[in-house]
């Protein structure tokens, strides 16, 4: 009923060259968003738009990881560790990446060291992808279950 | 269920239910509150039942009669069955109304938008039209009156929304006029604080939902509702300063007791300034509490959990507009964190040290 705009991480298919091979560092951007981390899920808010985003469990957890200082190769090496981890989640991540850099989420930081930390089922249940949402209205965040509500054929279903 | 009326739809469940609300009018109960200086509302009760629980929570805001309220409830008693929008709003609806609540909704060209709710499973029906809201229940326990938070909380809150202000979920407190907004979701500490202090001699806001309004004068925040809530344990920590409270019911949950403290009216201040913010964090090793300015981090978590939290307990609209209206509210207070400790006295007393430090 209630109209959501707005992008989502699904993985893109445009062959783009791979750029996880690269290690880069990100940090939030501070001149603009506002974040929290709750019960594993991250709520983010542009101060300038007041657009929130959303964020399912394992972009949630790859987010933290990037914010405490790891690396895009750090999250990759501990995604890849994770039990049923499946070949291609390069692809998946760096949509995701994408997705912060678009969304203004994340800026470029200095390199830097930290811990990339990834919980597995977080990972199994979002099925190693992660998903970041822009909610233009809050009302939508607020219907859509950022954990259950994500499918890899559908995306996000918002509306419960 | 949402169900999508054209405008003469909508127009006709208005004419049924105020032709069904006709005979009850007259003997209404009629009460006048004042919102901060903010906006003014009439309650028409239509249920004498009704009016203890009024008094009660809303003791602080009631005022005397005003001649154009900006608003107006309309409270009356209602069986809330599966057949309640075939009977009383005419609508014939597919389904049989048991589970899901019903949202009626207006279809303005792409848009849908929302003027009411059945909700079977509390037996509430909330419905707006213009300045005028009609809500009815058929259960008039007092924790029915908590079940959906505060009395009228949602319908506060949507009058409240003006350029200026806004109703928020937060704590606010203070010591000679320099006002502390306490920024958190729930088991934060928040309400513990607030109420402690309040105890303890400072100016006391709110513990839970307020009014911001941003004037001349700078930010300023004035109190609602007369009644906290607390867990049975914090009850028991408190319970030889809570001489002048008085017990009213369980929340909804069963899981705090709610507390009318009309009788701390002393404490109470309206309009009051708000210099800063505060972000608790409970810190159950630290010996004592301590105030630290908040990281540009700590400050964004801050504002991200007073913002989600208000609209997160309203379940409202939280539309682009009003969640920049409160960040920008917000923005230009210095922010501070405060670890909490297990002292929940030594806490205040951090706290008023603080303030003392702080310049008007």
């Amino acid at each position: 009923m209630w109209n959501v705009s707005g992008r989502s991480s699904k993985p893109k298919n445009d062959n783009q060259p791979n750029e996880l091979m690269e290690s880069k560092n990100y940090q939030l951007n501070e001149a603009k968003m506002f974040a929290d981390v709750t019960d594993g899920i991250a709520i983010i808010i542009n101060a300038v738009t007041g657009i929130y985003y959303g964020m399912n469990g394992y972009g949630t957890g790859i987010f933290c990881s990037l914010l405490s200082g790891a690396s895009t190769t750090d999250v990759l090496a501990a995604a890849k560790a994770l039990p049923g981890a499946p070949e291609d989640l390069e692809e998946p991540l760096q949509a995701f990446l994408d997705t912060l850099v678009d969304f203004d989420i994340v800026v470029p930081a200095p390199v830097s060291s930290g811990e990339a930390v990834l919980k597995a089922e977080d990972a199994a249940f979002d099925k190693f992808i992660p998903v970041c949402k822009e909610y233009k209205d809050v009302q939508e965040l607020l219907f859509a279950d950022p954990i259950h509500e994500v499918s890899e054929e559908e995306g996000w279903k918002p509306e419960k | 269920m949402v169900l999508s009326l054209h405008t003469e739809q909508r127009a006709n469940c208005f004419r049924r239910l105020r032709a069904a609300l006709e005979p009850l009018l007259p003997g209404a109960e009629v009460f006048y509150l004042d919102l901060g200086g903010v906006r003014t509302v009439r309650i028409l009760a239509c249920e004498k039942e009704a009016a203890p629980m009024i008094r009660r929570q809303l003791a602080w805001s009631l005022t005397a009669p005003v001649p154009s309220p900006d608003a107006t409830l309309i409270l009356w008693r209602e069986r809330v069955d599966a057949d309640f929008h075939r009977r009383v709003l005419g609508l014939d609806v597919e389904g049989d109304g048991s589970g899901d609540n019903l949202i009626l909704t207006e279809r303005k060209g792409e848009d849908l938008v929302p003027f009411g709710e059945v909700s079977y499973a509390n037996r509430t029906v909330r419905l707006t039209d213009g300045t005028v809201t009609w809500y009815a229940t058929e259960r008039f326990e007092p924790e029915e009156w908590i079940r959906e938070g505060h009395l009228f909380v949602h319908d506060l809150y949507r009058i409240l929304d003006t350029p200026s202000s806004h109703l928020v979920h937060g704590a606010c407190i203070g010591l000679d006029g320099k006002g502390i907004l306490l920024c958190a979701r729930g088991q934060r500490g928040k309400s513990t604080l607030a109420v402690t202090a309040m105890l303890r001699g400072f100016d006391y806001v709110s513990d839970d939902y307020l009014i911001l309004e941003k004037s001349r004068e700078g930010l300023l925040a004035s109190p609602i509702y007369s009644i906290i809530t607390l867990s049975p344990t914090m009850y028991t920590r408190l319970y030889d300063d809570l001489d002048r409270a008085r017990f009213v019911c369980n929340n909804a949950r069963k899981d705090k007791y709610v507390f009318d403290i009309s009788g701390y009216g002393d404490t109470l201040r309206r309009r009051y300034p708000v210099l800063s913010c505060m972000f608790p964090e409970i810190d159950p090793d630290a010996k004592e509490a301590r105030v630290e300015p908040c990281s540009p981090a700590e400050k964004g978590r801050a504002i991200t959990h007073l913002v989600h939290s208000t609209i997160l307990q309203m379940q409202a609209q939280g539309d682009a507009g009003t969640v920049r209206k409160l960040i920008s509210f917000l923005q230009e207070l210095p922010f501070h964190t405060i670890r909490l400790s297990p002292d929940i006295y030594g806490n205040v007393e951090c706290l008023r040290t603080f303030l003392q430090t702080q310049e008007r």
